[in-house]
């Protein structure tokens, strides 16, 4: 019972640093993806870059796939920021137009 | 009606609904209940121009009207030369899809009015305002022609665009210089708006918006008995707007509007004064 209860303890242990392995591999793999730049918005980095192909490849791939819960508010301020810019609202009590 | 709706339109609405929706301008309906309101309409009051060039309009529409429509000014640039080009081969067979194109191709400019307005571009805004009211009267007189050439049409659509041409006039100025603005007043003698508001209301006194308009105007015109009337007209169709800070859906209310302040300062809050452009008048 007592090496059941070490072997039990062994195994939890080893799931979790393989986890903690398998999460840095990624992480290591993100970063060596889009390099220095990381903190940029994709979609400026691939317009400002074109021969920066990886980060291209990841910002297509972005827009293919679904995205993580933690990436939306960025791209939705990225949209905010493209309609302010897009059109002013009008002022005042203007007169609509009939149809 | 409400059993139709329903045998039409599984999961229609329910008469609570449908009147809510009739009565209070503050009410925004969903897609469903738009869709059905639409359908509805469409049934009741036919509409007469050919599907193409309505659905062309509601294609317009949806593009304007879209913020996420990344290429959108360009891609209204592109249909505008694509409406002109056809407005101009139409011959005098299809005036009604002539009107119709016309009349989006004064949607199209009349829509730039407010930002040119605010953007301080001024050759553009007087450019973009003429070619509205061009093509706006284009419209009127070929359904005018078809109105009177074995076409019949419905008085709405005529005063519709009329209005229009009025809200380039009124548009293309800014609200704190509108009441100093001798193009909006010269339109406005000259178009018998006002006349023809109160006759369309006789028609149809529920639409508040036509209500509302005149009031503006003969606030602009200060008018008093005017005010008044088309005041008496807006309540007539929605009780709510007794209080003067009642909004309707996508307009401010009277109190938080400028156009309204003559009204407001010198008529509805004060009743004696009303008594007095009356009894003057009636003496």
């Amino acid at each position: 019972m007592h090496k059941n209860l070490w072997l039990s303890v062994l195994l939890t242990l080893f799931l979790s640093v393989s986890g903690c392995a398998k999460h840095e591999d990624a992480h290591s793999e993100s970063t060596k993806s889009t390099g220095s730049i990381s903190t940029q918005p994709a979609a400026s980095a691939s317009a400002s870059a074109p021969t920066q192909t990886p980060v291209k490849d990841e910002a297509a791939n972005r827009s293919d796939t679904p995205k993580p819960e933690a990436e939306k508010p960025k791209i939705l301020r990225k949209k905010e920021v493209g309609n302010a810019e897009d059109k002013a609202k009008p002022s005042g009590d203007d007169m609509e137009r009939m149809d | 009606m409400l059993d139709a709706i329903e045998l039409q339109y599984p999961g229609g609405m329910d008469e609570k609904t449908l009147y809510a929706h009739y009565r209070a301008p503050h009410r925004q309906a969903t897609q469903h209940i738009t869709a059905i309101i639409n359908k509805l309409h469409e049934q009741v009051f036919p509409n007469p121009f050919p599907v193409d060039a309505e659905a062309l309009l509601a294609m317009y529409n949806r593009v304007q009207g879209s913020r996420k429509h990344s290429t959108r000014d360009a891609d209204i640039d592109s249909l505008e030369i694509f409406v002109q080009a056809q407005c101009a081969l139409e011959p005098d067979e299809r005036r009604l899809r002539r009107a119709r194109l016309s009349w989006l191709l004064g949607n199209i400019a009349f829509d730039r009015l407010a930002n040119l307005r605010d953007s301080g571009q001024r050759d553009l805004l007087a450019r973009n305002k003429a070619n509205a009211i061009t093509a706006y009267e284009k419209a009127l007189v070929n359904l005018e022609y078809c109105n009177t050439h074995g076409q019949p049409l419905d008085a709405f659509l005529i005063y519709k665009l009329r209005q229009n041409i009025l809200a380039c006039y009124l548009n293309a100025v800014h609200e704190n210089k509108r009441d100093s603005d001798p193009e909006i007043k010269k339109y406005l003698v000259a178009s018998d708006y006002l006349a023809q508001s109160r006759s369309m209301l006789e028609q149809e006194p529920f639409q508040w918006m036509i209500a509302r308009n005149g009031l503006r105007f003969c606030s602009l015109l200060q008018d008093g008995k005017g005010v008044k009337d088309f005041f008496d007209r807006l309540v007539i169709a929605y009780k709510g707007f007794e209080d003067l800070s009642y909004s309707p859906l996508s307009q401010p209310s009277l109190r938080d509007s400028e156009s309204f302040r003559w009204a407001i300062m010198n008529v509805l809050e004060k009743p004696a004064s009303v008594e007095k452009i009356y009894g003057e008048k009636h003496a």
